[in-house]
Formats: structure tokens, sequence, C-alpha cells
């Protein structure tokens, strides 16, 4: 039931014959899990919070930084180095008294998902990577959970409802992850796509609630800031697909999803600072992988530089003696260059530049 | 016979055009249209994609007609 001040709070809606004082209701009577507190996560509960939904969880392991502003928009700059889910709930709280907001401050696990989800009648996935939304697939399946899917490449996104009402899931759309997909952080996002395809995400949400209108269920749609622009596709429910993938609880458990997804080990990866201290104690070898005139160069004595496309040459020159650290422009083409020489070449001591020499900062 | 093709996402930009029209000799399947534009952009090859005709996703025995728009969809990571 509504009291007085949540019908005074909620009157605008209210009053739209499409939700009423009963989808007031069911608004606030709904347990609504948002995983990725982001540039999706925050449009998402921005409008879930306003909109009444009664208790609002987030999970986001992820601390605020600075290029995070430009389109995480509920983070301020005061709020740069603090959790994203308990800074997300806290800007919540502060808009809405009404409702109840739950922060984990974690990473997305199985275990962590398996105990969650029941808590919820639906999840929504705002996060940012393959190996949690095949996760999210996996775990709402085998406790048939609908949820509402968006992500975003560069200035184009996509949304849908998976698992609703036995409709078709992410794996009847995408059976298995990509050999290679790059992240935002690689090429780029636009601030107000995520604000168009977060908002689309919740307007999906407080449809299933509330009981109305058509659900995107068995629909991918597919927006183009840009060009202002949406196509909408369908697909069907592939039973047998779906049943491939169905585990019970322990299989669910023991599935390796960054393994699956070809996450990369973090040994394999070097960090801004940690390619620093390298090159200060002058004991590595950096094999730059890049063209010929590909800038920023490197300044550094022990440098190899022969393009992605001759690595063959590379492998007979480099030490194996020494620690070996591929560079090329963003990290994206020295994190298959590492698993090549690791896996055909049996390289060990091999890492690459995590976000290229583009977002290096070398110490004077 | 004619189609329609509509790039998105990471195909879009890898082949830098998101519509062209493409001629095939007769009626094929999505798999062979896979195989020939896979020679004509050797770049799709490492990009994983869905394909839609006339707006619904199909499987790769799909028979391709004329004047059919046809899509490639990849996945998106982002968020």
């Amino acid at each position: 039931m509504l009291n007085e001040k949540e019908k005074y709070r909620y009157d605008r809606q209210i009053k739209l014959d499409s939700l009423g004082i009963s989808g007031q209701e069911k608004l606030k009577a709904s347990n609504v899990l948002v995983i990725g507190a982001g540039g999706l996560g925050c449009p998402v509960l921005q409008y879930l919070a306003a909109a009444g939904v009664g208790k609002i969880g987030i999970v986001d392991f992820d601390s605020i930084n600075e290029s995070n502003l430009h389109r995480q928009i509920l983070f301020s700059e005061k709020d740069l180095g603090n959790n994203k889910a308990f800074a997300a709930a806290e800007r919540l709280k502060g808009m809405n008294s009404f409702i109840s907001i739950e922060a984990y401050p974690k990473r997305l696990d199985n275990s962590l998902a398996l105990e969650l989800f029941p808590n919820y009648d639906l999840i929504v996935d705002a996060t940012d990577n393959f190996t949690s939304r095949y996760l999210i697939n996996d775990a709402c399946v085998l406790l048939n959970k609908p949820f509402v899917y968006g992500s975003i490449f560069k200035t184009e996104g996509q949304v849908s409802v998976f698992n609703y009402k036995k409709g078709p899931t992410y794996r009847c759309l995408f059976p298995q992850p990509p050999q290679f997909v790059p992240s935002c952080e690689e090429v780029g996002v636009m601030g107000v796509l995520c604000g168009v395809i977060g908002a689309k995400q919740a307007n999906e949400v407080i449809k299933m609630i509330t009981e109305n209108g058509e659900v995107l269920s068995g629909k991918l749609e597919m927006y183009d800031a840009l060009r202002s622009s949406t196509n909408t596709f369908s697909f069907s429910r592939n039973e047998d697909g779906v049943g491939k993938y169905l585990m019970t609880t322990d299989q669910f458990l023991k599935y390796d999803y960054a393994h699956y997804c070809g996450e990369q080990e973090t040994k394999y990866i070097i960090e801004s600072g940690q390619l620093n201290d390298l090159m200060q104690k002058n004991n590595v070898q950096i094999f730059d992988i890049r063209q010929d005139w590909e800038e920023p160069k490197l300044d550094y004595k022990n440098i190899i530089s022969i393009p992605l496309q001759d690595i063959e040459k590379a492998v007979e020159i480099l030490s194996r003696d020494q620690k070996i650290v591929l560079v090329c422009q963003y990290g994206t083409r020295s994190s298959v260059a590492v698993e090549y020489l690791r896996l055909k070449h049996q390289f060990r001591d091999v890492a690459h530049l995590k976000g290229g020499l583009q977002n290096f900062i070398p110490k004077k | 016979m004619k189609i329609t093709l509509k790039y998105f996402g990471m195909i879009a930009e890898s082949l830098a055009k998101q519509e062209e029209e493409l001629s095939m000799e007769k009626s094929q399947t999505v798999s062979d249209l896979r195989d020939q534009l896979e020679k004509i952009y050797p770049k799709l090859k490492s990009i994983d994609y869905r394909i839609a005709v006339n707006q619904s996703l199909v499987e790769s025995n799909y028979s391709i007609q004329q004047d059919s728009e046809v899509a490639l969809l990849p996945p998106f990571a982002g968020g």
C-alpha cells in the first residue's frame, strides 16, 4: 500500500493510465538487482530509484576514476577513488528516501550470483564484459529469472530482455563468446549513448514490473546515436542451445567463465606503473609490435621493433632469459601476441602493457 | 539478384561503411554468403557476428532471396 506522501511524490506517473496506483504499488513491492554501476548502471539506477522501485541492489567492485565522469552521471569529483556500488547507493538514498538500497562492493562471481539472484525479481545486466554476461545469463536460466541486457560499442548500443517468461536467452542470440572484442577502455564511448541505452533498460524493467506494454523479449534493439536510427531484429528461443548450457548448481559453481570468455590471467598483464619500474631497473626486453609510423616511440635501450605480422622473425631474436613486455598502441594487438608467444612458442616470462602506449606515461 | 547488406558496430567500423548492395548469381544460403563476404573482406574472419535477414535472425542453412535486407550483427561488450 502507498501512503499519502508516496501518492503525492509519484503523482505524475500514477496519473498515467498505463501505470496507475496499482502499477506504483507493484513498483514499490519489486526488487531489482543491477550488476554494474558504470556507464549503463548509472542511468538505470537513477530512473529505477526515481520511479520508486522498492528495493534496489547494486553490485560493483570497481572504484570511480576521473575518466568515468563523462558518462557515469551519479558520481561527482568528490567520489573519486570510492567504490561505485557504495557511491551510487549513497547518491540514490539522497534522491529517494522511500526506497531501500543495498550496495554489494564485490566482483560478481558464480557463488555471489547464486547468493543474490534468488532475492530479486529481476536482474539488470549493466556490465562491460562477456565473462559477466555469460555468467549472468546462465545463472538467470538456472534460477529462472528474467534479465534486461544493455551493451554499447562507441556510438551504438544494444538492448534486449532475456529469459522472460521462458523467452529467448542471451545464448539464443550469441551462443558463445566472441574471439575478441575491444572494451570501452580501449576504444572510447559516447556518454550520452550510455544514458539512452540505460534509460531503455530502465524502461523495460518498469514495463515488466507493472505488466504494461510490450516487453523487448525475443527482440534485439540496435540504436545508432550518430544517425539517430533504431533497428529491431527478432529471434527465437533455441531450446537445444538453452539445454546445452543448462547446469545444475554444482556444475554452475565450477564453471570458469573468465577462462571460457578468453580473459587473460593477470600475470600476463603489466600496468603502466610496473613498466616504468622495470624500465628503471633496465631488466626487461620491450617488444614493440606496432607499425614503423606509430607514435609515440618509447625511449629504452633494450627495445625490439617488429610489426605484429612479422612476429615469427622476432621469435628468433627475443631472449628467453629475460622478461619480455609486448607493447602496441592500445593494448589490443599486444594482448593477442602474448597468447601467441606463450602458446605457440612456449615463452614463459612474457606479458603485455595494458592500455598500450597511448595510455602510458613514462617516468622522467 | 541483388541484396542489401547492413553493417553494425565493429563490422561497420572495420569495413568503413554502414550499407551496400551485393550482387549474387543465384539464391544463396547464409553460410555461402559468409564465405563470399569473408573473401571480399578477410577482416570479417576475425569478427563474430550473427546474420539477420529482413529483421529476423536466421541460421546458416537459411536461403536468402532477391531484394532481402541482410544485417551483420556483432555482439557488443561495453557498458
